[in-house]
């Protein structure tokens, strides 16, 4: 379990992190730094968009299978990591990321 | 729209690993494709149940927010998906690693 948390906590350290949820096989928020409410609006939302684009992968090739999600919009970013049960909900804010990315580009190419 | 879409495929062509690259219009029907018909085909169908099933999570979400791109990550596979206007791309991508 404590390697769970130390991933957990690797996690929150990522650029422009609004909120990070464990979710467990049951679809319960386990771990989260958001508030208690969101944590479960997003935990809601996501078990079905991941069951989803599992169903959708697995129907083009039935080998293949899910490992992340990452979901683009205007403000932010989420990223949802399915493994058996659990799940990690992660949102980032979209600004910072693309900062985050553009700074990691850079410093790749003059080296 | 169909020139920008050629010009689309042609950025997406000199991407590295590009197995292949599906345009689907509104009707969920394979406009242009790479792939041979009936993948593209059930591409059509499952990629565009998927985004308008993560469109909507978005709303739900914050109604003041949009959906821009979706990324799958899978065991053998990239998949984007790119909404426009009037269609949608699917790019599916080999990882080089």
């Amino acid at each position: 379990m404590s390697d769970v948390e130390a991933t957990f906590d690797r996690l929150l350290k990522l650029p422009g992190v609004m909120g990070a949820i464990l979710v467990n096989g049951e679809g319960r928020p386990i771990r989260t730094s958001m508030d208690a409410t969101s944590s479960h609006i997003f935990a809601e939302k996501m078990a079905p968009m991941v069951k989803m684009a599992r169903a959708m992968v697995r129907e083009v090739e039935p080998t293949d299978d899910l490992t992340y999600l990452r979901m683009r919009t205007l403000k932010s970013e989420i990223l949802v990591a399915a493994e058996n049960e659990h799940m990690i909900i992660l949102v980032q804010d979209s600004n910072a990321l693309d900062e985050a990315r553009r700074n990691s580009s850079s410093s790749k190419r003059s080296s | 729209m169909s020139a920008e879409v050629e010009e689309m495929l042609k950025h997406f062509h000199s991407m590295k690993n590009v197995a292949g690259i599906v345009v689907i219009d509104n009707d969920g029907i394979p406009i242009k494709s790479t792939l041979e018909h009936t993948l593209s085909v059930h591409y059509a169908a499952t990629m565009q149940t998927l985004l308008e099933k993560a469109r909507q999570v978005v709303l739900d979400l914050d109604a003041t927010n949009e959906l821009s791109f979706l990324r799958m990550r899978t065991l053998y596979h990239e998949i984007m998906l790119c909404p426009k206007a009037d269609y949608f791309i699917v790019v599916i991508q080999n990882p080089s690693e």
